[in-house]
């Protein structure tokens, strides 16, 4: 009570009923809390084969989060992670299935396809000053049917049929291991999502190019005045924004085993909650790779623990949507100490 | 009627920001309100103004103590504060009559309003206060005066009886300084109490009534302004430490690092040439208007590629980047726009053109090296920026820079908003720029300033340079009325 007292006569009353903790840690504090209330309603939640299997399902919508996170870093906003996931989906199948390609190819097209997309974003961004969203939302409708047109709606799979008969390439077993896979009994995307997680994170909080992407996003115009070129930081992004969904569609590939057309778009609105609730994370408005991922994890938990307790998928958005007010509402009631 | 603040006292955590302090303003009186950076003048005024609740002592008006709880009941009584931020307030996308009507047509709970009558409506308040504008331009067109004028204008329509105005006129050139004083003539005669801020010495005793200077939090000086005299004054402020003094002349010696020639600032004019030699600090004097943003931001190459010579090889400056490379810095005009990143620390700023892994060790030792040798207050390298006072905001822009080594630094009205303290202190930095071998233009409007760095001064005027002259043979006269005249003094060099 005591910190209340306090803040009470030098804030503004909207605010002076919460104290400056809660701000910080809301976020955490809710994470924690929904991973104890499923525990203690359900036995089976919190078992390390449950939670290995929350993870794997959440390691997907985890690279269209880093994405979305880089882009967010330089103060854009990516929305086209989903469609260009779905055209890695159908670009690796593709050389798979269609082309009878080895590893190393059906790898490298899906990710050339997602710096294809990313140049195209940059291009839109920085050369024809198109706001972030709406450039990418175009460019999300344009890969989407890009995808689509290119595989004329139909999935490829193993053994579809075609104008020469059966399609005779496989999903060769090494890029399966890639989605299905174990090793030292973790899934192998859990493993890649950590990875990826770590290096993202190394990058953005512990080099001096990190910081400047984040300079580049706090203030455009300081940035620029001081010699930083912001055009070349925020393509980047936009680059390395298209690799990660890249990334997840080659996951999503592997995983199932298919290339689904339009197989990425589900993850689109999941991978922008989970970065916004980063972006709330720690009360600092300030997109990170840590908080992403908790943003990711609780998300998981979330649609786990509710399909555990029977609750319909179709409800389950509710939730979602009450969890991301949650996330933001604690840093956006909070003020910036910086303008007080 | 009058407006009392009676023993105020207030603070920020564990800090003290005003003690005990008394200031009162009367209906038609102009009192002004000194101090350095962090005396606590701003605090005072959001007190007032209802911003925020005093933590000791009471507001009265006429005697009755009254207690606003936000701004909007400081309004409803007569209080109005005007911030430095004159945007703040005004709709850019609409006009200035709409933008002047407004808060009129919601007293009145009008829903529809014609044009026509608000047209003439808006003309008519403007002109009692002899202004001819035309009211159909959008807020967004107008310049700094205009907006401050505009919003002065409106409070007095919306019956305000006491003015709070921080630092309105920082960035007036001399014909709108001299016009905005007729405006607060006109504002006296009809009875309205006014709060100045101002770091314009000139200014304050032309225009005010009564002068009260804080310092420390506390209320040192209360004079009528014909009973004080500057020096007085400013020793109040500064405690009596304050003295103008020049740099010693020098000839600088060597080939010159930076040269430019033929640079153009607009189609029409001729082409800027400049040449500086290491150590040297020249200062390009020019009022507002005169081009020197147009001219700090070319040298930068933020307008266009242009051809340097630099240590002697010439170079090809495309852009702000190939500028940084090629050894160049600019503290810009705007400091929290474009100098600063107000939600980051001092030490990531300081640390900014370091390369390679951070490693925060280092980065905090480097940090409090500088924020030591420039006393920058408070002393702590995870401090945001954006909670600095301006003076140290300003050093953290300027000490961004020195990592870098700069071959040419160029400022570009550094001292904007500036108590004499801190100037004293970044005019340092900017010699200690200079002593390590770099190279300085330094951009002004205000001669003191332009006096107390330079080694070589020229004066600017429609976007070219109309003269050049010595620091130790310049005066403050000399400038101005080159400045304002546009050509070379008769006789003189």
């Amino acid at each position: 009570m005591e910190a209340i007292e306090v803040r009470s006569k030098e804030r503004l009353p909207a605010t002076k009923t919460v104290p400056e903790w809660l701000f910080r840690y809301g976020a955490v504090i809710t994470i924690v809390g929904v991973i104890a209330y499923f525990s203690v309603v359900n036995e089976h939640f919190f078992t390390y084969s449950n939670l290995s299997d929350i993870l794997r399902s959440i390691s997907i919508v985890t690279f269209l989060a880093l994405g979305v996170t880089f882009s967010l870093v330089v103060d854009g906003f990516d929305v086209s992670v989903g469609s260009t996931t779905s055209l890695a989906t159908i670009a690796a199948a593709s050389a798979l299935v269609l082309h009878r390609q080895e590893l190393l190819v059906a790898l490298l097209i899906p990710l050339l396809c997602g710096v294809f997309v990313g140049l195209l974003n940059a291009l839109l961004i920085v050369k024809l000053k198109l706001p972030d969203l709406l450039a990418t939302l175009a460019v999300m409708y344009m890969v989407n049917g890009i995808q689509l047109t290119y595989s004329k709606g139909y999935s490829i799979y193993e053994g579809m049929p075609s104008s020469v008969g059966e399609q005779t390439g496989r999903f060769i077993p090494s890029f399966k291991f890639i989605g299905q896979g174990e090793l030292f009994g973790v899934p192998m995307p859990v493993l890649l999502m950590l990875a990826f997680v770590l290096i993202s994170y190394l990058f953005l909080e512990f080099t001096t190019f990190g910081r400047r992407m984040y300079m580049v996003g706090g203030n455009p115009e300081a940035a620029n005045l001081f010699g930083i070129s912001v055009s070349g930081y925020r393509v980047f992004a936009y680059v390395v924004s298209g690799l990660f969904a890249a990334l997840g569609g080659i996951l999503l590939a592997s995983r199932i085993g298919t290339g689904q057309v339009s197989a990425g778009a589900p993850l689109l609105m999941d991978a922008v909650a989970s970065a916004y609730i980063g972006y709330a994370l720690f009360g600092e408005k300030r997109p990170s790779v840590v908080g992403t991922l908790l943003g990711s994890i609780l998300i998981g938990v979330l649609l786990n623990g509710l399909t555990m307790m029977n609750v319909p998928y179709f409800a389950q958005d509710i939730v979602k949507g009450g969890i991301l007010v949650l996330a933001l509402a604690f840093s956006f009631l909070r003020k910036d100490p910086a303008h007080r | 009627m009058t407006l009392v603040l009676r023993s105020i006292e207030h603070g920020f955590g564990a800090q003290k920001v005003l003690d005990r302090v008394t200031f009162a303003v009367a209906p038609g009186e102009v009192h002004a309100l000194l101090g350095m950076n962090g005396a606590g003048k701003s605090t005072l005024l959001h007190l007032a103004a209802g911003v925020y609740i005093p933590q000791g002592g009471t507001v009265e008006i006429d005697r009755r103590p009254v207690a606003f709880r936000s701004p909007k009941e400081a309004a409803a009584a007569g209080i109005v504060f005007l911030t430095q931020e004159v945007d703040r307030g005004l709709v850019p996308a609409l006009t200035v009559h709409e933008n002047l009507t407004v808060g009129l047509l919601k007293d009145e709970r009008r829903i529809g309003f014609s044009r026509r009558t608000n047209r003439l409506r808006a003309r008519e308040m403007l002109r009692r206060f002899g202004l001819d504008w035309n009211v159909n331009r959008p807020v967004a067109s107008l310049s700094i005066y205009e907006k401050q004028m505009l919003s002065i204008v409106r409070a007095v329509a919306g019956q305000a009886k006491y003015l709070l105005l921080d630092e309105p006129t920082a960035s007036f050139d001399r014909k709108e300084a001299e016009r905005f004083g007729q405006l607060i003539e006109e504002l006296k005669r009809q009875g309205i109490g006014i709060v100045f801020v101002s770091h314009r010495m000139n200014e304050i005793f032309a225009l005010s009534d009564r002068i009260s200077v804080l310092r420390g939090g506390k209320l040192v000086l209360e004079r009528k302004t014909g009973q004080t005299t500057l020096e007085e004054v400013v020793a109040a402020m500064t405690g009596g430490e304050a003295s103008i003094r020049r740099r010693p002349y020098k000839e600088f010696e060597g080939p010159e690092q930076f040269a430019v020639r033929g640079l153009p600032l607009d189609p029409d004019a001729p082409g800027i040439g400049l040449g500086l030699k290491p150590g040297e600090i020249v200062v390009g004097f020019g009022l507002l208007g005169s081009g020197k943003t147009r001219l700090a931001r070319a040298l930068f190459g933020a307008s266009k590629p242009y051809r340097a010579l630099i240590r002697g090889n010439e170079r090809l400056i495309r852009g702000t980047r190939g500028a940084a490379r090629q050894g160049l810095a600019f503290v810009p005009e705007e400091r929290g726009k474009q100098g600063i990143w107000k939600r980051y620390d001092i030490r990531t700023h300081l640390a900014l053109s370091f390369r390679g892994w951070i490693f925060k060790s280092r980065e905090i030792a480097y940090a409090r090296e500088l924020i030591g040798a420039f006393a920058i207050s408070p002393a702590i390298p995870s401090y945001k920026a954006g909670a600095l006072s301006g003076g140290n905001q300003q050093k953290v822009a300027i000490a961004k820079w020195f990592a870098r080594k700069p071959v040419l630094a160029i400022f570009d009205e550094p001292m904007k908003g500036i108590d004499v303290a801190a100037k004293e202190t970044i005019f340092r930095m900017i010699e200690s720029l200079a002593d390590q071998g770099a190279s300085i233009l330094y951009l002004t409007a205000e001669p003191d300033d332009a006096l107390r760095i330079a080694d070589r001064i020229f004066v600017l005027s429609r976007r070219r340079i109309v003269a050049w002259m010595c620091s130790d043979k310049a005066t403050a006269e000399m400038l101005l009325s080159v400045a304002e005249r546009g050509e070379q003094p008769s006789g003189g060099n």
